[in-house]
């Protein structure tokens, strides 16, 4: 016999009350001395002996409706296992297997495969089982059946891919379908190596009330595990363009290992490196710089394969450095004001920055530029003008720097642009005002989002264009007297960038400021909406739409297993990889693909185990029971209480009790009560 | 502080000495009756004193006129032929009372009692007893202060009965007295009233004070408890909530039955309740007393 609330029995001790009372009373109350009880004794009244029977009686009965109360909200059950075959009602089984890479270390998923077994044939004739495949998200690999065989069915071609653990998605999707069974008991079997990345102990994983919690474990002690824990990728545009790859080669084991580390496109091996990992360390390896690829190339670095062969290589994917054709326009001979802008586009490498300048451009410069500059130069005027301004809408990015020989904004454009008012305003005899940033969330201005990062408000502003921005735009930086510095607006497609003073360090210093550079990397990047893919993706994440090439043509996506998902024409949602290797995105009609490479997620490399009476506490709210691998059904003490119902015979007796001391006490004479 | 302060028992039962007791009640009782014109008469002469305007001329002596040619009127000594018992029952349930005992207020009451009949001339003794005679003081004009002194040095005996005693006094008390009976009653009044009616057909004066607290009257106890018979021992568990209106009534009519029968008997019955003055009693005494010798 057990009690799932023992303390409620310290109720109990309301049973000494009345006893306790009577003794303090009887210690305390002297018999009354009387001088003669001649006339007390002719009163009429019960006999003492048969009072004495009756208060006894009632105070048992009493006495026992406490105890039975008591022992009602202890919450009793027996304490004897039960297995599952044993119990008559049916019961909802919800089996969350372990399908993340690490799984696969050993012999890990066979035994996983015979745990499943295991819970399937302590099925009972009326219970159902829901078996979930989980890593970093759960899925039901089928409805809930009561059949071993078709239980063993659904693991039939499910192999551990690369995802990571994650224990709080699986548990929660345990707990919703607990809560909608209509079967009267709920057990929650996880089978698992209980890796400790995959749980961070602050979900809130706690399943219903009764539900049976049973950990099954089924990883092992001490684990050996090296894995490439990631590469990095540094492009120079040399030679017609070099990377140089450095990996990460971590030992997640206990011993130190030398090892044979290689980098590799396709089957060929380009350089095979050795190199020396202590336990818990990290090996950093540095190939010799190899070409870039004319298109995106799909490439590795691996290791030679041990127990967990999943992160023994690590995939990524090699492309030429993008351009971005950028159109400078200067108005002529100012060339010392000019100097920074060009200077600054010079130097950007990846992308790397085509500068075409221009004193007035043509249709035919804006046909292949990416991004505009008008810097400190008037609008084109004419057909210049608006083939600039299709070449906006259709996508297109301008950045204008409204500085002394700017000019003024067309009319026709002060509807998307705004308009400026009156004279440039002069700082000077205030030396100069200061700058601010509204967002620094802004892809310009992310760069220094994190603190410490540059400090736009020492760039001085000594003159400048009151711009009124239309309603439409978004200020993005102000002078400190509340004036609209950058402003951007969005015609048609593109985006526009107006500056209310100059890039010549004329009328502000921006120009020798450490922000510039960047700013105008920034701001280029962002008018060309720039975008490359990462060189790799972690199995879980998804593939951006705007890195899956067009939309305009139906595409095919092929999973490293050689399964193939169509992608129909028109807009797309984002595209998860599932699993580690390279998927390759090519149309439909046949031709050249986009590869994508999935790794897995480093921490599913770390072998190490979860203290697992944390996670099992946080599930059930006890300590852990011990592991049930045997396929013999361990109940927590709240499902065997709740499947018991002991509490309601108790209440039954109680209620007998208490009907037993109300006829009892209505027998005897009124008043005559102690 | 006014003399009737001195008159509370539960004050005067702090007095040791019961002649100073019986002397604070009955001198202060009597001086306020102011003259009271029943008292010191008698047929005894005991000197003479020259007349002064306001004598009663009939109370002139002419026989020591005609020898001296002086008024003198004639002193007369009170009654000494009367002869006063008090019969002081000093059973264990005598021993009761929350702010004075019975026993305490019989013996003042006692003391008083003599203290007064003895400045009456009377000739004054005392029996005390329980369920047998324990002391017995003969009637004498000599006996107060043994008869104080043996009240103060008795203390509540056993277990009581009246009609025992009682009859006992019959037996050794052959003169005709006053016999003042001090006592709680707690017997049957059948037997009580035989008794003292065996008293009263041998000639004697039979006067009952019936003492009792007020408890004894009232049943003012709340708790549930067990109640000890004080003289045999015997323990009841009492509620007496449950019970205090029937324990009035049977006390009530015990108490009725009491006055009722003895006063069929000629005997006199006073309630001496413990918890009033003491000059109550002696005033209700001497009040009915006189009230009775009148009709007498």
């Amino acid at each position: 016999m057990g009690l799932l609330a023992p303390l409620f029995l310290l109720g109990l001790a309301a049973l000494a009350v009345p006893v306790l009372l009577h003794l303090s009373q009887r210690a305390r109350r002297d018999p009354v001395r009387f001088p003669s009880l001649a006339f007390v004794r002719r009163v009429p009244f019960k006999t003492t002996e048969r009072r004495r029977l009756r208060d006894r009686l009632l105070l048992l009965l009493r006495a026992a409706a406490l105890a039975l109360l008591a022992v009602i909200f202890a919450r009793p059950f027996l304490t004897r296992d039960v297995t599952g075959a044993a119990v008559a009602a049916a019961r909802e089984v919800v089996i969350l297997l372990d399908g993340s890479a690490s799984m696969g270390y050993g012999d890990r998923w066979r035994r996983a495969r015979e745990a499943v077994q295991a819970v399937g044939g302590a099925l009972g004739p009326e219970d159902h089982a829901t078996l979930v495949l989980f890593a970093a998200t759960p899925a039901a690999l089928g409805p809930p059946t009561g059949d071993p065989a078709q239980l063993e069915g659904y693991l039939a071609g499910v192999e551990p891919h690369g995802a990571a653990t994650r224990y709080a998605p699986a548990l929660d999707l345990a707990r919703d379908l607990v809560e909608q069974s209509a079967l009267p008991r709920s057990t929650v079997v996880l089978i698992t190596d209980f890796q400790r990345s995959g749980w961070d102990g602050r979900a809130d994983v706690r399943l219903p009330a009764g539900t049976a919690f049973e950990p099954v474990s089924v990883g092992d002690g001490e684990v050996e595990n090296l894995a490439v824990a990631g590469v990095t990728l540094q492009r120079s545009p040399e030679s017609g363009g070099r990377v140089t790859v450095t990996a990460r080669v971590a030992n997640l084991g206990t011993q130190d290992r030398e090892v044979r580390v290689r980098l590799g496109t396709g089957e060929q091996v380009l350089h095979d490196l050795p190199a020396r990992v202590s336990a818990g360390d990290v090996s950093v390896v540095q190939f010799p710089a190899i070409a870039l690829p004319a298109t995106p190339t799909a490439a590795w670095v691996g290791i030679t394969e041990d127990a967990l062969a999943v992160d023994d290589v690590f995939r990524f994917v090699l492309r030429p450095i993008p351009s971005i054709e950028v159109l400078l326009v200067e108005p002529g001979q100012a060339e010392r004001e000019m100097l920074y802008v060009r200077r600054a586009l010079a130097i950007g490498r990846d992308p790397a920055l085509a500068v075409t300048s221009r004193r007035a451009p043509s249709a035919a410069d804006l046909a292949g530029a990416d991004v505009v500059i008008l810097n400190d130069a008037a609008f084109p005027s004419g057909e210049a003008g608006r083939t600039l301004v299709r070449f906006i809408e259709a996508g297109g990015g301008l950045l204008w720097a409204l500085g002394a020989r700017a000019g003024s904004i067309p009319a026709t454009l002060r509807d998307q642009f705004g308009s400026i008012a009156g004279q440039p305003v002069d700082r000077v005899s205030a030396r100069g005002g200061a700058l601010g940033v509204t967002d620094y969330a802004h892809p310009i201005f992310s760069p220094y989002r994190n603190a410490r990062g540059g400090d736009y408000s020492a760039v001085r502003i000594y003159r400048y264009r009151r711009l009124t921005p239309p309603d439409s735009a978004q200020v993005l930086a102000w002078t400190d007297d509340g004036a609209a510095m950058l402003v951007e607006s969005r015609v048609g497609s593109g985006r526009v960038l107006l500056w209310a003073s100059d890039f010549g360090n004329v009328w502000n210093d921006l120009a020798v400021r450490a922000v510039f550079l960047p700013t105008v990397h920034q701001a280029v990047r962002y008018l060309a909406r720039h975008r490359e893919p990462p060189s790799s993706y972690a199995v879980g994440q998804a593939v951006e739409p705007a890195d899956l090439g067009g939309d305009t043509v139906e595409m095919v996506l092929e999973a490293p297993d050689g399964s193939r998902t169509s992608l129909r024409a028109g807009p797309r949602s984002p595209l998860p990889l599932d699993r580690a290797g390279v998927y390759t995105l090519r149309p439909m009609s046949g031709g050249a693909g986009v590869p994508y490479a999935a790794n897995l997620d480093p921490a599913e490399s770390d072998l190490a185990q979860l203290d697992r009476s944390a996670l099992v506490s946080a599930a059930s709210g006890e300590e852990a029971a011990s592991a049930a691998a045997d396929g013999r059904l361990r109940l927590s003490a709240e499902e065997r209480e709740r499947r018991q119902r002991l509490w309601w015979y108790v209440a039954l007796a109680a209620l007998a009790v208490l009907v037993t001391e109300s006829v009892v006490a209505g027998v005897r004479p009124r008043g005559m009560g102690t | 502080m006014t003399g009737t302060r001195f008159l509370d028992p539960a004050v005067l039962a702090r007095i040791d000495n019961l002649e100073l007791v019986a002397r604070t009640v009955v001198d202060g009782f009597i001086s306020g009756l102011h003259h009271s014109p029943y008292l010191g008469l008698s047929t005894d002469f005991a000197e003479h004193r020259p007349y002064v305007p306001g004598d009663d001329i009939r109370r002139i002596d002419w026989r020591v006129y005609g020898r001296t040619d002086r008024f003198y009127v004639k002193e007369f000594e009170a009654d000494t032929n009367a002869n006063m018992l008090v019969l002081l029952d000093v059973s264990r349930s005598m021993d009761y009372g929350d702010g004075v005992r019975k026993l305490d207020y019989a013996r003042m009451l006692a003391a008083s009692l003599l203290y007064l009949s003895r400045r009456q001339r009377d000739r004054v003794g005392l029996i005390t007893f329980d369920g047998e005679l324990l002391d017995y003081v003969p009637a004498s004009a000599k006996h107060l202060e043994l008869a104080l002194h043996t009240l103060e040095a008795r203390g509540p005996g056993g277990q009581g009965n009246l009609a025992g005693p009682l009859r006992k006094v019959a037996e050794i008390v052959r003169r005709r007295c006053i016999l003042v009976l001090v006592s709680d009653c707690y017997d049957e009044p059948d037997a009580t009233i035989r008794a003292l009616a065996a008293l009263r057909d041998r000639g004697h004066d039979v006067i009952v004070f019936h003492v009792l607290d007020p408890a004894e009257l009232t049943f003012p106890f709340e708790e549930a408890s067990p109640f000890e018979d004080l003289e045999t021992g015997e323990r009841v568990p009492v509620v007496p909530a449950t019970m205090r209106e029937e324990y009035q009534g049977l006390m009530r009519a015990h108490c009725e039955t009491l006055s009722r029968r003895l006063g069929d008997n000629r005997i006199d019955y006073y309630h001496a309740d413990t918890g009033k003055p003491l000059d109550f009693a002696l005033l209700e005494y001497l009040s009915q007393r006189e009230w009775l010798a009148r009709v007498k």
